[in-house]
């Protein structure tokens, strides 16, 4: 194969691979967060900061993947 | 007649008068409201025809990766001390932007916080909810007392600053490489650039992040103490798996992913923006899919915009403070 046609298969694989974990784990949160506020709607406030939170540290790991892939691209 | 409880009328009256709001009427859609939608399609159209038919040549020179060198300098010339670079490129100034804007809400902040009697403007109500947010949501992961004191101040200016960077980051400024009209041009090309999608930038606001944690550890601990609150409340053979784990944490996960986290979010924000909006030169093709393909790019560039200026540039703003004033915390906090 092609070192070029390598790299961009290695880009496309990290990145789309590592878009799934997030994926599931973004949609719990955010479903999770929707359950308890339907519960609580009190806490309404509070579990949406900590959804942010939540969802900022699952949606990190994307990049995480995008980052080695612009790596393995790159390099 | 039956007896009915108390409470029961009240509840009966409530619905009652609940009922008696007249419902409202249909709102009519305006002029505006109806037009909305035709006149965005019409307006991303006419830019998909303009980059469709502009100069091939052109189309086939462009590559958004261009966008993110820093080795032209903007203002002045290239200037080098000793071997290290020290020209003013767009990095730079949109640092300095950055640091003036914090700067000026920090006075803003603190002019306004002496005069207390004063109306409350409407820059007023908002600056003071900015601060009441970074004290109250950010600092508040901070234990109470000493610690809160001494780092409230840096989580907070840590938030807005980085606030400020992405938010300036979508702001075009002239200070692309080329000129508009050829070399000739006395101004620069617009472009919109985050220095937050700079590594380097991110890795040192995170490496501030590390060291202070490092110190509170150190100071309330002791450093052989603090060595210990690594091992995670384990005792025993378990320390042979846990503690290494806890190393890389503490040493390089932790800061690493501060930084990451940052600077891959602004950096693959601002690609998609810049690709999208001139997908026809990256795709190709003939004109009819370039018309196409541009005029669905440029609504994606547009979602992705408002979506990254809403959301993303504030988030990450955010969660760098909070994680930074929580790794401080779990740092100096009491392990039993």
């Amino acid at each position: 194969m092609d070192v070029d046609a390598a790299k961009a298969l290695a880009l496309g694989l990290a990145a789309g691979l590592g878009a799934i974990g997030p994926g599931i784990g973004v949609g719990y949160l955010v479903g999770k967060t929707i359950e308890g506020t339907a519960r609580q709607p009190e806490l309404g406030g509070q579990l949406r900061g900590l959804m942010f939170l939540g969802l900022a540290l699952t949606e990190a790991i994307t990049f995480y993947a995008l980052v080695f892939g612009l790596l393995a691209f790159f390099l | 007649m039956t007896t009915v409880s108390p409470t029961a009328t009240a509840v009966a009256d409530s619905k009652l008068a609940q009922q008696d709001v007249p419902p409202a009427a249909p709102r009519k859609p305006s002029l505006l409201g109806r037009l909305f939608f035709p006149v965005v399609f019409a307006a991303l159209a006419v830019w998909g025809v303009f980059i469709a038919l502009g100069d091939p040549v052109v189309k086939e020179k462009f590559d958004p990766t261009e966008e993110f060198d820093l080795s032209h300098a903007v203002i002045g010339g290239h200037w080098e001390v000793a071997g290290i670079d020290l020209s003013i490129n767009k990095g730079v100034v949109y640092l300095a932007l950055a640091l003036l804007g914090s700067a000026l809400f920090a006075l803003y902040v603190y002019r306004t916080a002496s005069k207390r009697n004063k109306v409350e403007t409407k820059t007023q109500s908002g600056v003071e909810a900015a601060y009441e947010f970074a004290y109250d949501q950010i600092a508040g992961s901070l234990p109470n007392g000493k610690l809160f004191n001494r780092y409230m101040p840096f989580v907070a200016s840590v938030f807005i600053f980085i606030w400020f960077l992405n938010m300036i980051s979508f702001v075009p400024l002239p200070l692309g490489h080329e000129f508009i009209g050829g070399d000739g041009g006395f101004l620069r090309a617009f472009g919109v650039y985050a220095v937050s999608s700079n590594i380097f930038c991110t890795i040192t606001l995170a490496i501030l992040t590390f060291g202070i944690y490092h110190y509170e550890g150190v100071k309330a601990h002791g450093l052989l103490g603090y060595l210990k609150t690594w091992s995670a409340g384990q005792k025993g053979p378990v320390l042979i798996l846990v503690y290494p784990v806890e190393i890389l944490t503490n040493l390089v996960l932790k800061p690493v992913s501060l930084a990451v986290r940052l600077f891959a979010n602004m950096l693959s924000g601002h690609v998609l923006i810049l690709l999208m909006m001139a997908l026809a030169g990256v795709i190709g093709g003939s004109l009819a899919v370039s018309i196409f393909a541009q005029t669905m790019g440029t609504g994606i560039a547009l979602v992705f915009y408002l979506f990254e200026m809403g959301l993303v540039a504030s988030l990450q703003a955010f969660i760098f403070a909070v994680l930074s004033a929580i790794y401080i915390s779990s740092a100096a906090e009491e392990h039993h």
